[in-house]
Order: C-alpha cells, then structure tokens, then sequence
C-alpha cells in the first residue's frame, strides 16, 4: 500500500511536469485588435490606446501608415509613458494642391510581458489625407520566455 | 541563488559584454583597410521577386528626422544590378559630414516607404561626406537586414556598434521583471553615454544618445549632458542646434549673452548722451553768466564781425569791446574767436 502511494506521487509529480510541456499547454490565448483611422484634411491630434491586461504575456503592435497628402507624426508610448518609437510621414503637398503622392510608413514591434495597462498610439496630423491601420496582437502563452519573439510572430 | 544576486550577475555579464564593445571605439577600425573609390558602394542579396531592385539614399537633416520618411529628403535613388550591387555618387552630397539613410521598398510600394522594426526592416543609417568610401555589405536571412558589414570606415563601423548596443533594449523582454528590465535598460543607457563621451565624431556621439529615451535621461543623468554641451559647444552643425533645444536652461543662456551686451550697448549709449548733455548744460550755465551787453557782442562775434565792427553796431568804443571779448573769453573758458565760433550757442 505505501509502495502503491508512492508509485502514485510519482506518477502526478511527471505528469504535472510534462504538462506544461505538452502541445495542449501551448493553446494561446489571442485578442486581436484592428483599428482603421482615415484623415481628411485632418489636423487635430489623437490617441488611440491599446489596453493590456495581466491575461496576455505577449504584445505584437503593428501601425500603418499610408498618406496622400499633408504630413503626420505618430508616437507609441507605453503605460508609464515612456516613449516605445516614433515615426513620420510627410508628402510635398497640402489639402490646397490638386496633385497627390503617396507615402508610406510602418512600425511594428513585439514585445514579451508587455506593461498592464494603456499603451498609447499619439496621431498628430497637419492636413493629413490618408490612411492609418493599428493592428494589435494579444496572446498569451505559456513558457513565454523559452520562445524567440521571431517564432512568436512568424 | 537569490533573485538580487541574479540580477546583479545579469547586470555584470551585460555591463561587461558592453564595455568590450565600448572599448574598441578610441581606435581600431575591425576591419583592414581596403584599397576604395570614393562613394558609397554596396552589396545586397535582395530577393526581386518581393524588392524592387532600387536603392534610395535619404538626407536625415537631424537626428529628430530620423524616421521621418518624405520625398523631398530622398536625395539619390540607384538601381540594384543583377549581382546585387549599387553605388551612390558622393560627389554630390553636401560638403560638411552628415547621416544618410539608405532604404529599399517592396515591389509595388512608392518608393517613400519606411518600415521600421519586424523582418521587413527596410533601412539602415550612415553617415558621410564628399570624401566618403564607403563599402556596405547587406546580409539577408530571415530579416531583409540581417546583418550589416562597413568596411574601414570608423564612423559608420561605430553606428554599427552602437546598433548593436541598443539592440539590447530590443531584448529587454528575455527578462521578465521590470527590475531586470531597468537594470539593462541602465547598464545599455550606461554604455551609449560612454560611446557618447568617448567618440572624436560628433555624430556619432549624437547618433548613440539619440538610441535612448533622451528626455528621460537628461532628467537622470544632468551632469553628463553637462558636461557634453560643453565638450561640443562650438559645433554649430543642424545636428547639434536641435540637439540644444532639449535643454531650456542652455537655450536660456545662449538668450543671455546677447540680452546682456544689449543691456550693456545700451547703458553705454545713456552714459554717452547723458555726458553730453551736461556738457551742453554746463556750457548754457557758462553762457547765462554772461551781461546783456557781452550776450550781444558774443553773438556778433558768432557771426565774424571784428571789434571794429562790432564796435559801430554796438555804439561802445574799440577798448570797450575788446573788454567784452576779454570778459567773455574767460566766463565761457575759452580763447580765440574761432572757439567762439564753435560754441554751440
């Protein structure tokens, strides 16, 4: 009997060791999120925020931007407003020019254990005609830190 | 092993890792000296069915630019030839040193197109003059830039050190508490400050500060950026006038100076006037004491009129007169006609 109970610790003690290991562990928990901001003419300032809870370990945030006219600068920071990344984006002509040009710009960072709360995404326009997309990415998954961000993304 | 210990071993492994890094930037180059052209020349295995097989090279006026994407700052745009090498002409860039972004774009995208971050990076830094060789190799792999070369050119070699250097604050997410994080984040911060300190290139000093949050780091360390204002107070390039504008108290200073030779320009010229009019004052003061009779005389001798003359308008004998001129030459403290004349009365 005490040899039984023993063989029976053991056998729970692997299992709960294999489990995190196994391919049913590895089940993420997603939440993406797709925001789609067209300017026209657009000069007033804006945010969008990206709310992250304790439920996900794992942050892909991805900004397009695409512009026809005007300029626009865009600015990440995190909850404790600290700046992540800033890019701009400027064509030649403003809303009066009949002729327009295209410009692109895209920031796209990972980022494992991501700070809980408001990740904050500032748009500040001048005349911008255009397109900005933000796609974020929540997952959570186990054993976060045995993974390369590269296999996370890919 | 307690978490405090680890996070000191950490910490240490990191600093140290750095610091070789950091070391090798007072002289050696990394790479032999190759026999070069002048130009910025390059060598990319760019995969055409995704790329289009061009490459544009950007001015970035300051360091505040430095993602900032437009047409009107892409100053050369080359094409990509089948073996995978372009070359831009340095001839034509402008005399004085300054950061160049070279970028490629995905078929299909304008040719303005910036991707910052994930595998399609599409850009990377350097920087320049007319003098400049430069011989870039772009290894790809998973990223488009997977790996950048710079053969013998000490400047650019740094950029590409001090890019790996804050290629650390990439990764802080390998470690998992946020006191782990601001320890490599100090121990990375740490090590731009001494790239910073320690280059003979002012861009590259302003290219290593400008890889971390500036603003929160001025807060931290003053002393340093200090002492660093200081170091370049003569640089007068873009670069460095923007570079000053994160610093009121500079900024501040630098109105000082004028605002007080002003002041002073200005207190002089009071001075000026003021000694003047006194003088002017005292001589009315002079000329009042004189009689109604001498007041007369004077006045004709203001206008030229000998004693013989004035002797017949004033109706008074010749020694009369001349005993008005005496009387006036010493009231007024003067002693010939002529400083009559030019008595302002």
């Amino acid at each position: 009997m005490k040899n039984f109970s023993k063989t029976i610790t053991a056998a729970i003690a692997i299992i709960l060791f294999i489990l995190p290991n196994s391919s049913f562990a590895q089940e993420q928990v997603k939440f993406d999120l797709t925001r789609q901001i067209s300017l026209k003419n657009e000069s007033a300032k804006s945010e969008v925020k990206v709310k992250i809870s304790e439920a996900y370990n794992f942050l892909q945030l991805d900004i397009l931007c695409q512009l026809r006219k005007g300029e626009i600068n865009l600015e990440i920071t995190d909850p404790n407003g600290n700046k992540k990344g800033e890019f701009s984006v400027k064509t030649n002509f403003g809303d009066s020019s009949t002729t327009t040009e295209i410009v692109n710009g895209s920031w796209m960072k990972s980022f494992k254990h991501p700070l809980n709360g408001d990740w904050v995404i500032k748009l500040t326009p001048k005349s911008a005609t255009g397109e900005v997309h933000i796609v974020s990415r929540m997952k959570f998954i186990p054993q976060i830190d045995m993974i390369h961000v590269d296999e996370i993304v890919r | 092993m307690s978490t405090k210990s680890s996070v000191k071993l950490v910490k240490y492994f990191i600093s140290a890792f750095l610091l070789s890094w950091a070391c090798s930037f007072s002289g050696s180059t990394g790479c032999a000296a190759l026999p070069q052209q002048k130009g910025i020349h390059g060598e990319i295995e760019l995969d055409t069915t995704v790329w289009a097989p061009v490459a544009y090279l950007s001015i970035v006026p300051d360091f505040t630019q430095k993602y900032t994407m437009s047409y009107q700052t892409i100053i050369e745009r080359v094409k990509i030839d089948e073996s995978g090498s372009f070359q831009f002409s340095s001839q034509t860039l402008p005399e004085k040193e300054h950061l160049y972004r070279i970028h490629f774009s995905k078929k299909g995208d304008p040719p303005a197109s910036m991707i910052i971050g994930g595998k399609d990076e599409n850009h990377f830094f350097l920087i320049a003059n007319p003098e400049s060789e430069i011989n870039i190799q772009v290894k790809t792999g998973p990223r488009l830039i997977n790996k950048l070369v710079i053969k013998a050119n000490t400047p650019n070699q740094s950029l590409l050190k001090i890019n790996e250097v804050a290629g650390f604050l990439d990764t802080l997410d390998y470690y998992g508490s946020s006191v782990n994080r601001d320890f490599v984040r100090q121990a990375v911060n740490d090590q731009l400050r001494v790239i910073a300190d320690s280059s003979h290139n002012p861009l590259v000093c302003l290219y290593a500060l400008y890889q971390m949050d500036m603003e929160t780091d001025i807060k931290l360390n003053q002393e340093f950026y200090h002492d660093f204002l200081k170091r370049w107070s003569k640089e007068d390039s873009e670069y460095f006038k923007v570079f000053r504008t994160n610093f009121p108290e500079y900024k501040r200073l630098n109105l000082l100076f004028p605002l007080i030779i002003g002041i002073g320009l200005i207190i002089t010229l009071v001075i000026i006037l003021l000694i003047f009019r006194s003088r002017r004052l005292a001589k009315e003061s002079l000329y009042s004491s004189l009689s109604v009779q001498e007041r007369k005389v004077f006045q004709l001798l203001k206008e030229g009129k000998s004693n013989k003359e004035i002797s017949e308008d004033c109706a008074i004998s010749i020694s009369t007169v001349k005993s008005h001129v005496n009387n006036i030459f010493s009231k007024l403290n003067i002693s010939s006609r002529k400083d009559v004349m030019d008595y302002p009365k």
